[in-house]
């Protein structure tokens, strides 16, 4: 109940709002030049107001508005920035001087949306409210806000509220139904919907709005399972062309069919579907599974020769589609598939198709097919080779070295041969050296063989081959990245990206390519840069922010188009947002450097050597020029309305993230990424989430993390260290301590999960040999050696800080099985266990050198692991061979 | 390679595959506010991965809404799938919906001067005509040629 203070003072606001006519005529037309956008006017309306009246609190709150969206959004600029704070500081003393004005706080939640900061404009929407519960375009406001945060409960009480309060707008009928969605009630929905499918006449939709919405009725009722209406409806609708014959009404058609058992039906739509849309696989399958045809899995030999006729027959009916082809390879064994596949390839090797690799690769994971496929092209080459002279056959050939220089470098071949890859392009490139093709595979043979630099520059080679072709430019500008040439790099990208852009990666940031910002900030970690790594993943991070705030806007929008099934998703997109693959990726990679900071403060800077200390120097300069630069250009821009908008944004004030890293709070910006990823768990998500919970000093989430992890990936060589680390956490002094503190009940469901990871009886050494023993590859061996050295580690006694040199040699003996000859070389392994050696271990040169020279003995191309000397001496050569090509070019002229 | 009708969950896959192929780019909320007015319209082609690897990102003529015309906002295949017609499909699945839910009477699009494959592909396979040149229509100068598809309407 509100004190007799609080309602003294309510009556005294009261008192205070009402102006006297004149201003009371201001205050209108200044509302009016708000709406009319008429920002300068409406400054001088509030000023008139405010002169004679200065506490008026709604005028202050309707200047701060008006000044507020005359600013430019998301960017701030040199002016901009200081009439942000005026607008608010009004809004503050607005709120302060009348608080009980529905007012004050709606403008107050109108300037927080603005600035997405979509939770404070819901609660000062939700105060607005308080005061004028049957305010309309309060309710309306709250409805979006509501939706955006995911309140879906809330918002429906607002949208029922707003229908009650005017029933008569169909408008609102739909929100009332989407609201019913959102809250998982599809029933009340549909009942909404149909009595605005009876209205439907009388609504003034359109025809593309009707068509929309009937749509999402059938889909709907689907959903729900009432069949016989869905079917009626879509008949009905189909025969007065409500809806057109389009893919969305024809697959709809044939799954309702489906459902109600009439295959002959539903068989039917999809043979329409397909005549539409013969490239569209889900058809085929679709099609089949009526006939107990399972896509999905291996198809019994009884019901092979069927599947294939009714396949062959579309391969007839549309040889332009290569669906049915293609299908066919997934279901056909042996012979059948040697025959199928040599045609398909032969065709393709004729026609010249790059993508022909890519195209079958799935294949290949079939050790038979693999085979098969690899003898096919081997045949083609002879094949070719003995015809070489004449043209087309040329191509061919090419096209077949190609393909055979791709699949015996790729992951899924047993047997991997670079050096005849490599071979094999050599006489490609030597025949053609105009295409592009060649040179971007010699790239990738040479990446996988541990060559990033000399692959940086086969890519480098290509693009100049075609340099209006932004797809060679933005490939080649990726494998400066992975060299390391960040600065060559972002000269490549600077090739198509805007002019007037302050640099190329401040353009692609701006367009949100994620890809490049991630692969950078890995570029500028391997290089020791954390500040600049980080900068460029949360720059990723605040990209997918951006994705989530443009939602907000279709909240309202697509329910006035009626692109319902399209709202449908878009907000199933928004569920799945956070596990999309660029920002699962930049956030784990953003912690594992908070960890790495939280462990040992003094990476908070970066340490470099005085030829980087130049480079930084030159850098920071230059953005201290584009800097002033934009200020002088705001200075004159003011004076001139149109250019106002065109003012460049502010310059970023920490361009290397230095001040920020130097500032952050690891753990606070870690639990930030782990919340946000946790929205959509993922393998990556609770691995993250144990490493924030073991440096808090979580147990029970540390616990709960793991056990999602292990349900997950029992095997994965991250999901073994961490258990292990578990394990030694829980038997250790602190993890003792923290067990005594939590309920005996929780601890022993605790205990006896982690006996899932580590049975009591075995010890973590025990573990992890058997662990060690029943996995042969590079990733799981190095878990195996570090969570040796993890256990050995934690045995050390008081005042102990290094391993004894027994230990060392057992955990440089797990590393050294790594390189044996029968392991696959994993590149990304090797590298980190040489870094290994350095750090934590602390091993001899010796030790790290045995180590190397196998790898130089594995990868005899490997560059990447050669003596600097070497790398050097080559990097000479290739400076002469330009120089000579520069020149040659030259002469020509 | 797989050709569908694109959903919203397709449309960070279109605007990296944009951001590979050419450089007039978009931020997410203009490929959302396509797919929230004209879902219909926008397809895209996918590996055996289920990686977009092409897309056709359509909409309808906004200003001149007498005559009903769509058009096409941004084509592109990247490098390494072209010439599999896979431009070509997705260009007549977006013309079939432009047709027969919205009644286009034509389409029109913009092609840079020198775009050669482009040119090629709309006039030669796809039954484009040349009808306009915009001078200086691209950032960097270039001109743009105005093409247009006319349907069999009358
Ligand atoms: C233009 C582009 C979209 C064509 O994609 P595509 O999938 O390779 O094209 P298709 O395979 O469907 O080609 C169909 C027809 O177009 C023509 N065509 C396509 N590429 C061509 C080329 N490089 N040279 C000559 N004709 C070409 C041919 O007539 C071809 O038929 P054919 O293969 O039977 O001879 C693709 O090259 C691309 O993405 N380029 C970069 C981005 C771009 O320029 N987009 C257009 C912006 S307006």
């Amino acid at each position: 109940m509100a004190s007799k203070a609080d309602s003294a003072a309510r009556a005294k606001a009261i008192k205070d709002r009402a102006l006297p006519t004149k201003e009371s005529g201001l205050f209108r037309q200044l509302l009016q030049h708000y709406e009319a956008k008429q920002h300068k006017q409406g400054i001088k309306a509030a000023d008139q107001i405010l002169k004679k009246f200065p506490n008026h609190g709604e005028t202050l709150a309707i200047k701060a508005l008006v000044i507020h969206s005359s600013l430019p959004h998301n960017h701030p600029t040199a002016t901009s920035q200081p009439k942000g704070e005026e607008a608010n500081r009004l809004i503050d003393t607005a709120l302060r001087k009348d608080p009980y004005s529905h007012i004050t706080h709606h403008v107050h939640s109108i300037i927080l949306r603005a600035d997405k900061d979509f939770a404070g404009a819901a609660d000062a929407l939700r105060k607005a409210r308080e005061i004028d519960p049957e305010n309309i375009p309060l309710i309306r406001d709250s409805i979006s806000l509501y939706t955006q945060l995911k309140h879906y409960d809330e918002a429906q009480q607002a949208r029922i509220k707003y229908h009650t309060l005017r029933p008569n707008m169909k408008a609102n009928w739909v929100t009332v139904a989407i609201g019913y969605e959102l809250c998982g009630e599809p029933q009340n929905a549909l009942n909404v919907y149909d009595q605005l499918g009876k209205a439907l006449k009388d609504t003034g939709y359109d025809s593309v709005e009707k068509a929309e919405l009937c749509i999402h009725t059938i889909r709907l009722m689907v959903e729900v399972g009432r069949y016989p209406d869905a079917l009626e409806l879509l008949r009905k609708s189909v025969d007065d062309k409500t809806l057109p014959p389009i893919c969305d009404v024809m697959t709809l058609e044939a799954t309702i069919y489906e459902k109600l058992g009439q295959k002959e039906k539903a068989e039917e739509q999809y043979r329409k579907l397909i005549e539409l849309n013969p490239d569209n696989l889900s058809y085929y399958g679709d099609l089949m599974f009526l006939k107990g045809i399972d896509f999905d899995s291996t198809i019994s030999e009884d019901l092979l020769p069927k599947t294939l006729t009714i396949m062959d027959g579309f391969a007839e009916s549309y040889p332009r589609a290569s669906a049915p082809k293609r299908l066919i390879l997934d279901i056909v064994n042996g012979d059948e598939f040697r025959s199928r596949v040599k045609a398909y390839m032969q065709k393709a090797f004729e026609k010249g198709v790059p993508s022909l690799f890519s195209d079958l690769k799935e294949l290949c994971r079939a050790e038979e097919k693999q085979k098969i496929i690899q003898e096919a092209a081997e045949e083609f080459r002879e094949h070719y080779e003995a015809k070489d002279e004449s043209e087309p056959y040329s191509e061919a050939l090419l096209w077949t070295y190609y393909f055979i220089a791709s699949s015996i470098s790729h992951r899924t071949c047993p047997q991997k041969d670079y050096a005849r890859a490599l071979e094999l392009l050599d006489i490609a490139g030597k025949r053609h050296p105009t295409v592009p093709e060649v040179l971007f595979a010699r790239g990738h043979v040479l990446k996988r063989a541990g060559d990033l630099e000399g692959a940086a520059r086969a890519l480098e080679q290509a693009r100049l081959l075609d340099k209006s072709d932004r797809f060679l430019n933005g490939k080649a500008g990726k494998y400066w990245l992975r060299a390391g040439q960040i600065e060559k790099a972002g000269q490549v990208f600077g090739l198509f990206t805007k002019k007037d852009a302050p640099t190329p990666g401040a353009d692609l940031k701006d367009m949100q390519c994620s890809w490049y910002l991630i692969e950078e900030g890995d570029a500028y970690r391997r290089a020791g840069n954390l500040p600049l790594a980080v900068k460029r993943y949360e720059q990723v991070i605040a990209i997918y922010q951006e994705l989530e705030d443009d939602e907000y806007d279709f909240h309202t929008y697509s329910l006035r188009k009626l692109t319902l099934d399209a709202y449908q998703q878009m907000m199933k997109f928004d569920r799945e947002l956070r596990s999309d693959r660029w920002f699962t990726r930049a956030a784990a990679s953003a912690c594992e450097v908070y960890a790495l900071i939280h462990d040992d403060p003094s990476l908070r800077e970066i340490r470099l050597s005085p030829e980087e200390e130049a480079e930084r120097k030159k850098a920071a300069k230059k953005a201290q020029k584009a800097g002033s630069k934009a200020k002088k250009a705001a200075a004159s821009a003011p004076t001139d309305p149109k250019k106002e908008k065109e003012e460049p944004s502010l310059p970023d004030s920490d361009p290397a993230g230095a001040d920020y890293l130097k500032e952050v709070n690891p753990l606070d910006a870690m639990e930030r990424l782990v919340q946000a990823m946790r929205r959509t768990p993922t393998l990556e998500s609770w691995l993250v989430e144990f490493e924030l919970a073991m440096r808090k000093k979580q147990f029970m989430r540390m616990r709960l993390a793991m056990s999602h992890a292990h349900d997950l990936a029992p095997d994965h060589p991250k999901v073994h260290e961490k258990c292990i680390a578990l394990a030694i956490f829980c038997r250790s002094e602190a993890g003792v301590k923290a067990l005594a503190e939590g309920q005996k009940e929780i601890n022993e469901v605790a205990l006896a999960e982690i006996e899932k990871f580590i049975p009591q009886d075995a010890s973590a050494l025990r573990t992890n040999s058997d662990y060690l023993q029943q996995h042969q590859d590079a990733g799981h061996i190095f878990a195996a050696a570090r969570s040796l050295h993890l256990i050995l580690s934690n045995q050390l006694g008081e005042g102990q800080s290094e391993l004894s040199g027994d230990d060392k040699r057992q955990v440089e003996e797990t590393l050294m099985q790594i390189v044996s000859p029968d392991v696959q070389p994993d590149l990304a392994v090797y590298k980190q266990a040489l870094a290994f050696y350095v750090s934590p271990l602390k091993s001899s040169d010796e030790a790290r050198s045995a180590f190397l020279s196998a790898v130089r003995k594995n990868l005899p191309l490997g560059f990447d692991f050669k003596e600097l000397s070497e790398i050097a001496s080559r990097r000479e050569a290739w400076a002469k061979e330009d120089d000579s090509v520069a020149t040659n070019g030259d002469s020509k002229k | 390679m797989d050709i569908r009708q694109a959903t919203v969950s397709d449309l960070l896959g279109m605007q990296k595959t944009n951001l590979f192929n050419l450089p007039e780019n978009y931020t997410f909320k203009y490929y959302l506010y396509h797919a929230m007015t004209w879902p219909e319209l926008s397809y895209v082609a996918c590996n055996p991965k289920g990686e977009v690897v092409g897309y056709i990102l359509a909409k309808m003529d906004e200003e001149n809404t007498e005559i009903p015309s769509g058009h096409v906002t941004s084509i592109s295949v990247l490098r390494s799938y072209r010439r599999l017609g896979l431009a070509a499909k997705l260009m007549r699945q977006s013309q079939h919906a432009m047709n027969h839910l919205y009644k286009a009477h034509h389409i029109t699009l913009h092609v840079r001067e020198s775009n050669k494959p482009a040119i090629s592909l709309y006039r030669d396979n796809l039954g484009f005509e040349q009808t306009g040149v915009e001078k200086g229509y691209y950032a960097d100068g270039e001109s743009a040629y105005q093409m247009t598809y006319k349907f069999n309407k009358d």
